[in-house]
């Protein structure tokens, strides 16, 4: 699945939004809900925590666009990086460690794979699209940017020296691009 | 140092995935800002994690919408308030445009490392010229425009005082009626020569294709003194040999035959 094209451009829906526009909020909420609740998805590993997370989520966006400045980047680039923050604070919660407790051991080790009956088969898509990746590319996307480890704690986890990890992640992205392209 | 080495060191990855500290993250927008390089490298990494999103993309529930809806604060929407605000007069700017501060954790620090990093960048340290080049130009157009602004003003207060000297000059004080109590407007006015010179600074400037229109009040009946010209101020009006009063109003531009009364601003006696 990709996102419909939108209708807008997105200097319109900018604009739409700093005008606290309602529709402005559908329209954005219409097109990239779908993406965000996949992040979120795919992050905590838990349906209902997702949906818990994707409220959390719009409600910033829509609280603190003021913050959004065009000049530093794409809107959905700003979305996707509170989207994640959001997700990683989740991971980091009290909360979120308690109900690993109540997961099968499997589940809590691992959050690829579909669980709980996730809807979809485009999360399968991307599992796979992943293990396409060397295993040790792999690990490194996954902890850098579904778990959030710094290059520190990934060299010290990995056990393997902080300028290895800086040049596997910049190949990774690399190989991520082009699988990506390729994918679509 | 080459920007190849700055691109390929990892930093820009570390950035997209938000591993970097305040700090550093500071240091690559600033870096960013002034390379067009690092701004495209920077981009493709967005738009793989834009696609990674895309590539993961779930429809919600289908119910989440409302319920998000129902948290959010959408104003209602107020025609006339935006109508007022697009006819606010824009303020002048201030010659240095406030900056924005960098994050409170960051400040100084932050800029000296960026200043540095940028020139081992780019030999001699073209980009910290450039903007020191920059902000040098906006304060010198700044400083033009008040310069001929204030020149404005100077040519207007001598040609006023050259006026006020002629003998026999006569002041009219014109008052703003019920309606425009804050205008205010002088004639001057000589019968010896019959000249006549309007000072319309106190009132509001006119609206597009509209102008002032001075009325001389000769026997209880309003004759046309001339338009006011905003653009040369001091022109002299018609000629008048006699008038009790004179009032001014706010026509179409190029004038009337007899006054609109509604559109009246100011008016007033001439003694003796």
């Amino acid at each position: 699945m990709s996102l419909q094209l939108p209708s807008y451009t997105e200097e319109e829906l900018v604009a739409l939004l700093q005008s606290r526009s309602e529709a402005g909020f559908s329209y954005l909420y219409d097109h990239y809900a779908a993406a965000l609740y996949g992040l979120l998805l795919h992050m905590s590993g838990q349906p209902e925590a997702a949906n818990d997370l994707l409220q959390e989520v719009f409600v910033k966006i829509w609280n603190h666009f003021d913050r959004y400045d065009p000049a530093m980047g794409r809107l959905y680039t700003w979305m996707i990086q509170i989207t994640r923050n959001t997700a990683l604070d989740y991971l980091k919660s009290k909360h979120y460690r308690n109900s690993l407790q109540n997961q099968p051991l499997s589940a809590a080790v691992s959050n690829s794979g579909n669980q709980s009956g996730l809807p979809t088969t485009d999360y399968i898509g991307l599992n796979k699209l992943l293990d396409q990746l060397d295993t040790d590319k792999k690990q490194l996307i996954d902890l850098a940017y579904f778990k959030g480890y710094t290059q520190d704690e990934i060299s010290r986890h990995l056990g393997i020296p902080l300028g290895t990890v800086k040049t596997r992640l910049r190949a990774a992205f690399v190989i991520l691009r082009k699988l990506l392209k390729d994918y679509r | 140092m080459d920007i190849e080495a700055y691109i390929s060191s990892g930093i820009l990855e570390a950035y997209a995935l938000g591993q970097t500290t305040a700090e550093e993250a500071a240091i690559v927008e600033c870096v960013a800002k002034n390379n067009m390089r690092v701004q495209e490298a920077l981009a493709e990494l967005s738009r793989t994690l834009e696609a990674l999103a895309d590539a993961q993309a779930t429809p919600p529930p289908p119910g989440l919408k409302a319920a998000i809806q129902n948290r959010l604060h959408f104003p209602e929407k107020k025609p006339a308030e935006t109508a007022a605000r697009s006819a606010q007069i824009p303020l002048p700017q201030p010659a240095f445009p406030e900056k924005k501060a960098p994050s409170s954790s960051v400040g100084w620090k932050v800029v000296a490392l960026a200043a540095s990093l940028l020139f081992l960048l780019s030999a001699g340290g073209y980009f910290y010229t450039r903007q020191q080049q920059e902000r040098l130009v906006a304060s010198l157009n700044q400083a033009e425009k008040t310069l001929a602004g204030n020149q404005l003003r100077l040519d207007y207060y001598q040609k006023k005082e050259h006026i006020l000297a002629q003998p026999g000059m006569e002041l009219v004080m014109l008052k703003g009626v019920e309606k425009h109590p804050e205008a205010t407007a002088v004639v001057m006015w000589n019968r010896q020569t019959q000249n006549v010179y309007l000072d319309a600074l106190n009132l509001p400037k006119a609206p597009a294709g509209m102008q002032y229109q001075l009325w001389a009040m000769i026997n209880g009946k309003p004759v046309s003194a001339g338009m006011y010209n905003n653009d040369a101020p001091l022109q002299p009006l018609s000629a008048m040999n006699t008038a009790q009063a004179f009032a001014i109003t706010l026509e179409n531009e190029g004038g009337v035959e007899s006054p609109t009364m509604e559109n009246l601003m100011v008016m007033g006696a001439i003694k003796g």
